[in-house]
């Protein structure tokens, strides 16, 4: 035994930090299952005990569904399904019961035997997208025996709380059973990102890091451990500077949080009672549970709904529930849904006979059957709030028109009346110079700051951007649209990162930018710094920025303003 | 019949096919790859790990058969809503 600090490397899974103790989940050996022979009068009682179990078993697994379905995890809902239909499984039932009959095995050990062989049979599979799904059936016949009167394990429900909890596999029910109370990370040897325990514990919020070699870990009886769901970083028995380290970087996520939940209700108004709006960016339904009924949404990134899980492809009928359920859960306040964004660095579904090549809302005109599909699900759901539809890659007016004109068709068809306003993002600087001819046919402007950047500057967007917003070209571009949104009339939002940083927000203030959208994280910053600021100095910072040649200039004056503004320091700048 | 959903029969496809033959009253067996197995068992189903374009031969016997290879062929053809 050792105390030394220890790290090992798995793959990162699921996001966050936790520190806590190590918690290891032993499955148990399969001697504890008990065998005996039913006396000929017994069978039908014996009968009726695993009746009994299934029915416990479907009730547990109907709880489960019911609290998943209300995180809105309709994947994870899914899965405790096909759980559910198992338990009607033939091997699962006539099958278990004509050992029992027949061969008058107990219950305990008929059910084993069925699921012996059945593993058997399985095993012939090399295909190893199936071999994960054994993990399902597994998960199940424990269940099931956990009902015939006998432990099998550590429990989920009885870890103790704050444990990080180490399984060499993790079963998508213990997954889903899991409270963050009591489970602050997940680490497995086995459960890839694919894995639907993984899909569930995204969906909860748990860090999970997969591939980690347990039985190192284990000979090491760490006291504490550290889990970094971000980098996939497993620290056992962490030093005091790396625990002091990670102790800050977990508070400073979740005051970043209480900071939200503390000023959620309180609106953005600049120290002259200008009123700005702080809208919300997200990616899932799980997120929505963080708007308060105070922000709307002001980017959907609906492709999300395939990106994080390329196995489901979700139909009309279950978008339309997904945006139903996002417009219900805006209460009446605006939600921006941006179309499927897909190409270039981002896969599209993977559906067959997809015309390829095209990015954006070209992409989206390719493959129209796709394309309406979607429409179709948003138009259904528009009656259920304020919903406005958001086009990616715009760059001539006919791809608006064209949409407008499959929204129309569409509307025909399922004779609804609703008005749905349709923008276009402004995100390559074709747009911008064509901003005049695309405000006469949309309804709103969204601009992206990163793709306009990368466009505008020839840079990777894997290199680091940080002060790239801050040149001069790209405050001219800025400058533009927004002229030009004015003189029709149009709403601007600016949702890039550049809408997420403190030091940005007096110089897009004093262009005119009135709407904002930014990750729920940074919410609180940015409103933060609206509150500290005034629309008049902003516009003079602006109009000197305007004037200003070198992006080095332009963020030296931004930074001056900012610990003006907030003299103790870079708080939320990252370093 | 041929398996064209990218991700074969896996979990939900299967959950789908037990669904559909609930109240249904012929046999209903799927072959692949010699294999051949009652398609009203998920469990037995994801044991065929029958991928993309997977030929499977369904045998469909009783009363009902004609309406039930009906709705399976349904399902096949459009890739169990996927």
């Amino acid at each position: 035994m050792s105390d030394e600090e220890k790290r090992f490397q798995g793959a990162p899974v699921s996001e966050g930090i936790a520190i806590g103790k190590p918690y290891f989940l032993g499955t148990a050996p399969d001697a504890e299952i008990p065998q005996f022979q039913i006396a000929t009068g017994k069978v039908e009682e014996e009968i009726a005990r695993y009746r009994k179990a299934l029915s416990s078993s479907r009730e547990d697994l109907e709880k489960l569904q019911a609290d998943l379905s209300n995180l809105g995890s309709l994947d994870a809902m899914h899965i405790i399904g096909t759980h559910i239909e198992m338990l009607e499984d033939p091997l699962m039932t006539v099958d278990v019961e004509m050992r029992i009959r027949d061969m008058r095995q107990n219950t305990e050990m008929a059910l084993s035997l069925v699921i012996d062989e059945y593993k058997v049979r399985f095993s012939k599979t090399s295909d190893h997208f199936f071999q994960q799904r054994l993990t399902d059936v597994l998960d199940l016949s424990q269940r099931i025996l956990g009902h015939l009167c006998f432990k099998k394990r550590g429990h989920i429900l009885d870890i103790p709380p704050n444990s990080v909890v180490f399984s060499q596999e993790l079963a998508p029910s213990d997954t889903a059973a899991a409270q963050a109370s009591r489970v602050s990370a997940f680490v497995t040897q086995l459960s890839g990102g694919n894995s639907h325990a993984a899909l569930i514990a995204r969906a909860k919020g748990i860090p999970l890091v997969a591939s980690v070699d347990m039985q190192q870990i284990q000979s090491l009886k760490g006291k504490c451990v550290i889990v970094d769901g971000l980098t996939g970083e497993i620290i056992v028995n962490p030093t005091r500077a790396t625990l002091r380290k990670y102790q800050e970087l977990k508070e400073r996520l979740q005051q970043n949080l209480l900071l939200f939940e503390e000023m959620a209700h309180l609106s953005a108004e600049t120290q002259d009672g200008f009123d700005v709006k702080v809208f919300a960016n997200i990616g899932s339904l799980a997120e929505c549970e963080y708007l308060n009924k105070t922000h709307g949404v002001g980017l959907f990134r609906s492709e999300n709904l395939f990106l994080e899980n390329p196995e489901l492809f979700i139909d009309e009928e279950g978008q339309f529930r997904i945006y139903r359920e996002l417009l219900k859960q805006s209460c009446g306040l605006p939600v921006v849904v941006r179309v499927f964004d897909v190409g270039g660095d981002k896969p599209p579904p993977r559906i067959p006979g997809l015309f390829l090549g095209g990015r954006g809302i070209r992409f989206l005109l390719q493959n129209q059957k796709l394309f309406k599909m979607q429409l179709r699900a948003l138009l259904r759901a528009a009656p259920f709030g304020d919903l406005r539809i958001l086009l990616p890659l715009v760059c001539d007016v006919n791809e608006l028109k064209e949409v407008k004109f499959l929204i129309n068709q569409i509307k025909r068809e399922l004779h609804l009346q609703v008005n749905v306003p349709v923008g276009c993002m402004i995100e390559v600087p074709s747009a911008i110079l064509i901003a005049d001819i695309l405000a006469k046919e949309a309804n709103f402007f969204s601009i992206g700051t990163n793709d306009l950047i990368q466009y505008a500057l020839g840079v990777d967007r894997s290199q680091n951007q940080d002060f790239l917003p801050a040149h001069p070209s790209v405050i001219r571009l800025l400058k533009m649209t927004i002229v030009e949104a004015r003189r029709h009339n149009l709403p601007v939002t600016i949702c890039g990162e550049i809408a997420s940083s403190p030091i940005f927000i007096p110089l897009l203030l004093g262009l005119g930018i009135h709407q904002i959208s930014c990750s729920l994280r940074f919410i609180p910053q940015v409103k933060w710094m609206i509150r500290n600021c005034t629309l008049v100095e902003s516009c003079q910072i602006a109009d000197l920025i305007l004037q200003m040649q070198s992006p080095s200039e332009i963020v030296k004056l931004l930074m001056e303003t900012y610990r003006r503004v907030m003299p103790e320091g870079p708080l939320f700048v990252e370093a | 019949m041929t398996v064209k959903n990218p991700l074969g029969l896996h979990a939900r496809p299967a959950t789908m096919i037990a669904k559909l033959l609930q109240g249904t009253k012929s046999s209903v067996c799927f072959t692949y790859k010699k294999e051949t197995i009652n398609a009203r068992s998920i469990m037995s189903i994801l044991v065929l790990a029958a991928g993309q374009n997977a030929q499977l031969l369904i045998t469909v016997d009783g009363e009902d058969a004609e309406f039930v290879l009906k709705k399976l062929l349904d399902a096949f053809d459009t890739q169990f809503g996927e």
